[in-house]
């Protein structure tokens, strides 16, 4: 890819035989599992994390969610007024710094509690394949801090108390969280462009990107039976602006670059599903990264949604790929009409220019042959078209009405469990019935290793060399004690060949002292 | 205590495409009937899934997240 890109996924958690009289836990909440503190819960999966050398603590100085690409800065962030909200009797007796339970790991990612949801962060990366190699390796790590909470749950409380993590967007009770992609971008590319290119992709890449759901949910209404592509889909509300928890936009305008705000922005990509499959997760990737390069050659599509918010549900929810959607101008168009025009302009500017490039390019329009003519082509690869293929063959959705019944929504809920043990899909990788993209060694290998010739795999190197004097992180810059002094190693501009003379100088330093001697050449007074 | 900063600068964008390599995915190395993953029956499967669904509850309301 032209761009580093990183993906942050917010897991699920699925809490299961807690009660009023777990420890700490004296009250219910109105219409949650009575008993979960789930700030506590989310806390303790990921400091349960078994992974020796990760750094606890972050430096939120580079964070601000209410600077907006727009120019402006909010006063709020709106928020939903149908949240869940349990008892917080243990949570309120933690310290910041240990509810948050912010953890950086030696492959340059991020682990900690995010809105009482474990979320982990992958270093950014511009190797495609990488990425989804490092997406993956952290199923495994929070898996790992899974395992090790209910161990603890099972000597605390007793074996039929335990949480299951999930890698999806939604409860089923009308409530989501989000995977989120960032891609770096110059600002010198006007935000206007970037609304207009992106939202099309952004609205129907769902076609082979989408994971799948049974049910359509609406905040604060009882789920409806149904199908539907995206999981992710029945929670927009906004065509674009800041907002994540509610109100969620199509085009979010968070203003956090994590690199020179002067050169970069990151387009913080609300509008997209947690894949399971490999093949989906390089695809919603992939084609993302290639539509910003037309972008930032100077590309402007011909064809806008009339109304985006109302395309990206009508498209989810049509599984026959039929349903037209109104256009600003001209006839109403198909989701894969408007994929083809896509694929088509980025076939003309980019066939050709590397191998990766060309294993998207080939992959896409595959894709959209296959979703045109017999989409259960894609049933080993497009996460949607997996279950539904899976849910017919088992015989549970011969009649539409079916949709409704609790066996199936609990089936699609496993499909996104990430415990082996108990998740379908990897029930159905074992099987040889769905396409892998990474291998075994590669994926053990991204679980300690940060992707090459990136900051993460600085920070890597730091934490290995130096990690008890490392006093704090952040995705710019590593601070840590020297001494008397506290000294922080700014990584805003570093990029290319550069870091890996830095690794190689911290490699051949004897100790931080000399580092930083070494380095001083362009220090600077904060 | 006020941190002296060290910058590693870089003259480098990073959206030039050809500081870092990258490698093209690979032809998917488990693709099925084509990999070392042999693809079970659709009776193994289909006990699996009942075992999955006997094992799995309800869905459990959660916190909203961004």
């Amino acid at each position: 890819m032209r761009r580093p890109v990183g993906i942050e996924t917010e897991y699920g958690l699925n809490c299961e035989g807690f009660s009023a009289t777990s420890p700490g836990a004296p009250t219910g909440p109105t219409d949650g599992p009575p008993g979960v503190d789930f700030g506590y819960e989310c806390a303790s999966i990921v400091r349960a994390v078994p992974f020796p050398g990760a750094f606890r603590g972050w430096d939120y100085r580079g964070e601000d969610p209410y600077q907006d690409l727009r120019g402006i800065r909010a006063d709020r962030l709106a928020r939903d007024p149908n949240d869940l909200e349990g008892p917080d009797e243990r949570s309120r007796k933690l310290t910041r710094d240990e509810l948050l339970a912010n953890t950086v790991l030696l492959n340059g990612a991020r682990y900690y509690n995010d809105h009482n949801h474990p979320e982990y962060c992958t270093e950014a990366t511009p190797d495609l394949l990488e990425l989804v190699a490092q997406d993956r390796a952290g199923e495994r790590i929070v898996h790992a801090s899974e395992t090790a909470r209910n161990e603890a749950l099972a000597r605390e409380v007793g074996p039929a108390t335990r949480v299951r993590l999930l890698k999806n967007n939604t409860d089923y009770h009308g409530r989501s969280y989000g995977m989120h992609e960032n891609y770096l971008c110059a600002r010198s590319t006007p935000l206007d462009s970037l609304v207009r290119g992106m939202t099309p992709h952004l609205v129907t890449r769902q076609l082979y990107a989408g994971a799948g759901k049974v049910g359509i949910e609406t905040s604060g209404a009882p789920i409806v039976p149904g199908f539907q592509m995206s999981q992710r889909a029945d929670f927009f509300e906004e065509r674009i602006g800041i907002n994540t928890t509610a109100k969620r936009p199509i085009f979010n305008t968070r203003d956090e670059p994590h690199a020179s705000s002067t050169k970069y922005r990151r387009l913080h990509c609300i509008a997209g599903d947690a894949n399971r499959s490999e093949w989906a997760t390089a695809m919603k990737v992939g084609t993302t990264a290639l539509v910003l390069d037309l972008i930032e050659d100077g590309w402007k599509p011909e064809f806008e949604f009339a109304d985006p918010v109302k395309a990206i549900k009508d498209i989810s929810r049509d599984t026959s790929l039929t349903t037209t959607v109104p256009m600003t101008y001209g006839r109403p168009m198909t989701a894969l009409a408007i994929q083809h025009l896509i694929l088509k302009a980025c076939q003309a500017s980019f066939a050709g220019r590397d191998p990766e490039t060309d294993w998207v390019l080939s992959q896409w329009a595959e894709a959209l042959d296959a979703l045109g003519s017999d989409p259960e082509k894609l049933a080993t690869r497009v996460d949607w078209i997996i279950k539904r293929s899976l849910f017919v063959q088992i015989g549970t959705t011969g009649d539409p009405r079916t949709w409704g019944d609790a066996r199936l929504r609990r089936l699609d809920m496993a499909y996104h469990m990430i415990d082996p043990r108990v998740s379908l899909f990897e029930t159905l990788r074992k099987q040889g019935r769905v396409m892998n993209l990474v291998d075994q060694e590669r994926l053990d290998a991204c679980a300690q290793t940060p992707p090459a010739g990136t900051r993460g795999a600085i920070r890597g190197a730091l934490l290995a060399r130096f990690g008890p004097q490392i006093r704090k992180l952040e995705w710019d810059s590593v601070t840590f004690d020297v001494g008397s002094k506290e000294w922080r190693l700014d990584l805003e501009d570093i990029t290319g060949p550069v870091i890996d003379r830095v690794i190689e100088l911290i490699d051949r330093s004897p100790d931080l002292t000399s580092l930083v001697a070494t380095m001083k050449g362009g220090s600077r007074d904060a | 205590m006020t941190p002296e900063t060290v910058i590693a600068i870089a003259p480098e964008a990073p959206t030039k495409p050809a500081e870092t390599p990258t490698e093209a995915p690979s032809r998917p190395s488990s693709a099925p009937g084509e990999t070392d993953t042999e693809k079970s029956s659709d009776s193994d499967l289909d006990d699996e899934i009942q075992r999955i669904i006997r094992e799995i509850p309800d869905p459990t309301p959660q916190p909203g997240g961004e």
